[in-house]
């Protein structure tokens, strides 16, 4: 007669039978390095300037002027400066304009920043999406001494992780 | 002594268990394992899945491995065989996004496997890949995969990422 015993450790043996899994692997790597990209565009080609005695009186805005496309995969500062401390008359003019009367902000708030030829901040990211678009808003101020003419600056964007 | 008798009852089915699923890691990055009884699953890597990314906008477009590892298995000639699928990260203090990588069938040894067809996206939990339904003798299928890096939507901050795709098969 077979003992209990023996019964015990024939269900033991069998057990593993009735369920069963076996496992491989594949192993891999990606390689993530910081990533950000900046692209500006104009849509309105940035021809600015002052029409009548009552826009140089009081300055002049310019809403969603400058379209900003920022791509990254980690957080990221947009910063802005002028090219130069002062515009560059390109009509022969002979006062200087400077460039601290141009002023930016992000369409939708309410702080504008004025140019200097130092990098200031101007976007922060402000959530975890790879691709951002912003628009910027644009405000010239009365340049109260300057001639009549034409005059040229450089905005220069610079984007670069937190 | 019952008790006793009962415990050990119970637990040697879990130590004899434990023991088969146990695939053991690869010696190598890339490379295949498996143990070599009649019922293993098997690994081949044809091309390792290693991925750069080397400007930005490649975060947008998918990165693919085509014909990056072969599964090989016998099939029940009793049960369905099923395989499933699930990935692990080794930077643990890094988030990664869901399904940031697939596979997808490139192609197969079996007509009669249910395998999808549409890139399955691999996640911490297994999902099913194949279901390989009984098939009469001891018939080995192979399945060859791609592995997809999916385009990114959300952050993923810089740093090396090592994973690993564990393969389970069962059968019931």
């Amino acid at each position: 007669m077979i003992s209990r015993y023996t019964y015990i450790i024939l269900i033991s043996l069998l057990l593993p039978l009735i369920g069963y899994s076996q496992n491989a692997t594949v192993q891999g790597n990606v390689s993530m390095p910081s990533l950000i990209d900046l692209e500006v565009t104009y849509p309105n080609n940035m021809q600015i300037g002052f029409e009548d005695l009552e826009e140089f009186a009081h300055g002049k805005e310019y809403r969603n002027c400058i379209n900003l496309s920022v791509k990254s995969n980690c957080p990221w500062v947009v910063s802005v400066k002028s090219g130069n401390n002062a515009f560059k008359s390109t009509s022969n003019v002979r006062t200087s304009v400077s460039s601290n009367i141009i002023s930016l902000k992000p369409s939708g708030k309410s702080a504008y920043i004025p140019l200097t030829n130092s990098p200031t901040p101007l976007l922060f990211s402000d959530n975890d999406d790879v691709v951002n678009n912003y628009t910027l808003d644009l405000k010239m101020d009365t340049p109260w001494n300057a001639e009549g003419g034409q005059y040229g600056l450089n905005l220069i964007f610079s984007v670069s992780a937190q | 002594m019952k008790k006793y008798i009962l415990l050990l009852s119970l637990l040697l089915p879990v130590a004899c268990s434990a023991q088969v699923a146990y695939g053991g890691p690869p010696s190598n990055p890339g490379n295949s394992n498996g143990v070599g009884n009649s019922y293993d699953i098997n690994v081949q890597i044809n091309n390792p899945a290693y991925f750069t990314y080397t400007n930005v906008d490649e975060l947008l477009q998918p990165k693919v491995v085509t014909n990056a590892f072969q599964l090989s298995f016998k099939a029940s000639p009793h049960e369905n065989t099923r395989v499933f699928a699930q990935i692990d990260f080794s930077n643990k203090r890094r988030s990664v996004p869901e399904g940031w990588l697939s596979l997808k069938l490139f192609n197969s040894t079996s007509s009669t496997a249910v395998a999808d067809n549409n890139p399955v996206a691999l996640s911490s939990y297994p999902m099913l890949l194949i279901t390989q339904p009984p098939v009469p003798g001891n018939n080995t299928y192979s399945f060859v995969y791609n592995v997809i890096l999916n385009p990114l939507t959300k952050h993923v901050r810089p740093d090396n990422y090592n994973f690993t795709i564990k393969f389970t098969m069962t059968k019931p």
